[in-house]
């Protein structure tokens, strides 16, 4: 693996998290494991996956590296990838999310989820957009959708990661669930799938939809762009924790 | 499932028209030609005529969840077992391993086999043995026909005896199903391996593929036509999946 900064906070992310960032390396939206994944077959996998993820954290940030590369250039490269900052980048421009060239890791990942989380809310019922409101502390006038999700999305973007996070936290309990959702789906080929499914209700479908939006083509990008949403939704969650840990 | 057999089937199945070809040979008669020769010429297994195989066979069953395939022993002095079949699945079993193994190595080589129809690998194995069949019959002219085929199943079916090999690991424990391999290897009754036999020489074996690219080429070529690894490959598959949380989880499942 490349040593990259971006990436070490994973050792301080829960079991749960990791193991959802390594289900979306290492399966598809099918539950059928990736042919180009290299993880699996890995000692160090077969020794921590489910119960130690912490165990394999370096794994997985090395396979997401290795995916976000271009195959011959990581030959080049020794058999490693491209660092996260670039492969976050190609995900953004992929997504179409303007980024001046001088942000930080961070503020490109604020500016995909911002994008991710407007795809979302614009395809929520006026009912669910108006619980977010008031979950996100706006008192909604009106009962027109348009409206409500206009007002969700300027706080969105006046507020930055402070409105970013509980919006993300509440469409369908943040977008980890919903990648775990699927992964249950995988795992158990039907039935707990579609109780989870049911569960999540319409959050979960407007999340659906706002996730279908991303899922585009091109089989590398499949990969990598659920792997930095979910990495982007750890960091947030991961920073938040650590400011309430200084602020107490 | 062992990674690779799920990238394999994968493969397979990307194939255009090859799950079609499988379902249709299964559907014309593919499944019914085996069921007829384990009936003309193998001798069914009940509680009354093999109880205690019959016992294991229980055993294993029981510890899978799995509907209980038909199970036949038939004459052959190697130590040999197999499973064909999608809606009515069997085990055939050869006399030599049924007088050669302990009860819980034969819980071993029952599990294994038990661990392809978990698997669904019966569905592809039906296909490739009946091909192989034909190549003997006739002389290699459907190795001419299907060579890539073959090749492609060949290539699969090693990759699913791995899978098959994490299954019954996870019934019998790592240790008994090394000592199954051993006694596969050797062929004795009164062989008593350690279990740890073979995956020594796996480590030789790795330092003859790796030490060099001809190394590797003979290896590869030496394997490319047999449907089963290398025993001590397998040995080394089962240590490096004995380490594993799975298979820790299994075995309390299954204890």
């Amino acid at each position: 693996m490349i040593v990259d900064s971006n990436l070490s906070f994973l050792q301080y992310c829960s079991n749960d998290e990791l193991k959802t960032l390594c289900d979306t390396l290492t399966h598809d939206n099918k539950g059928e494991v990736r042919l180009s994944e290299q993880l699996t077959d890995n000692d160090v996998y077969l020794r921590c996956y489910p119960d130690n993820m912490k165990g394999m954290w370096q794994e997985i940030a090395a396979e997401l590296q290795r995916f976000g590369g271009n195959t011959f250039a990581n030959i080049f490269r020794g058999g490693v990838g491209a660092s996260y900052e670039s492969i976050l980048r190609d995900v953004c421009k992929k997504m179409k999310v303007r980024i001046p060239s001088c942000s930080t890791v961070e503020e490109i990942e604020i500016a995909l989820l911002t994008k991710y989380c407007e795809e979302t809310i614009g395809s929520m019922d006026i009912d669910l957009l108006h619980e977010l409101s008031v979950e996100i502390g706006i008192k909604p006038q009106s009962y027109n959708k348009q409206i409500v999700a206009a007002a969700i999305l300027v706080a969105l973007r006046r507020g930055g990661g402070k409105v970013l996070a509980p919006v993300i936290y509440y469409i369908g309990s943040n977008i980890s669930r919903i990648l775990i959702g699927r992964g249950v789906y995988l795992a158990t080929a039907g039935v707990l799938g579609r109780a989870a499914a049911a569960l999540a209700g319409p959050i979960g479908w407007a999340l659906t939809a706002g996730w279908l939006a991303f899922d585009i083509a091109s089989p590398a990008y499949r990969v990598t762009v659920p792997a930095v949403i979910q990495v982007a939704c750890m960091r947030l969650k991961h920073n938040s924790h650590f400011l309430t840990a200084q602020c107490v | 499932m062992h990674p690779a057999d799920a990238k394999a089937i994968l493969a397979l199945k990307k194939i255009p028209g090859f799950n079609y070809l499988v379902r249709k040979y299964m559907e014309y008669g593919g499944e019914s030609l085996y069921r007829g020769q384990n009936l003309a010429n193998h001798v069914k297994v009940y509680e009354d005529n093999f109880p205690a195989l019959y016992r294991v066979f229980k055993e294993t069953v029981t510890a899978l969840g799995i509907d209980e395939p038909e199970l036949y022993v038939y004459n052959d002095p190697y130590i040999n077992a197999y499973t064909y079949g999608e809606t009515r699945t069997f085990i055939a079993i050869s006399s030599g391993a049924v007088e050669t193994l302990s009860p819980d190595e034969l819980k071993g080589v029952l599990a294994h086999e038990c661990g392809h129809i978990v698997c669904h690998h019966t569905f592809y194995n039906t296909l490739l043995y009946s091909l192989v069949e034909l190549a003997d019959s006739f002389k290699g002219i459907p190795y001419m026909l299907f060579g890539p085929l073959v090749l492609a199943l060949q290539y699969w079916s090693r990759r699913s005896e791995l899978s098959a090999d994490r299954c019954a690991t996870s019934i019998v424990g790592a240790q008994a199903y090394q000592k199954v391999l051993a006694k596969l290897a050797s062929g004795m009754k009164s062989f008593k391996p350690n279990g740890k036999e073979l995956l020594n020489q796996a480590y030789e074996y790795h330092d003859i593929i790796e030490g060099s690219l001809w190394g590797k080429i003979q290896q590869n070529c030496q394997v490319a036509f047999q449907s089963h690894p290398q025993l001590c490959e397998r040995a080394y598959e089962v240590d490096r999946w004995s380490k594993s949380c799975r298979y820790r989880q299994s075995r309390i499942r299954v204890c």
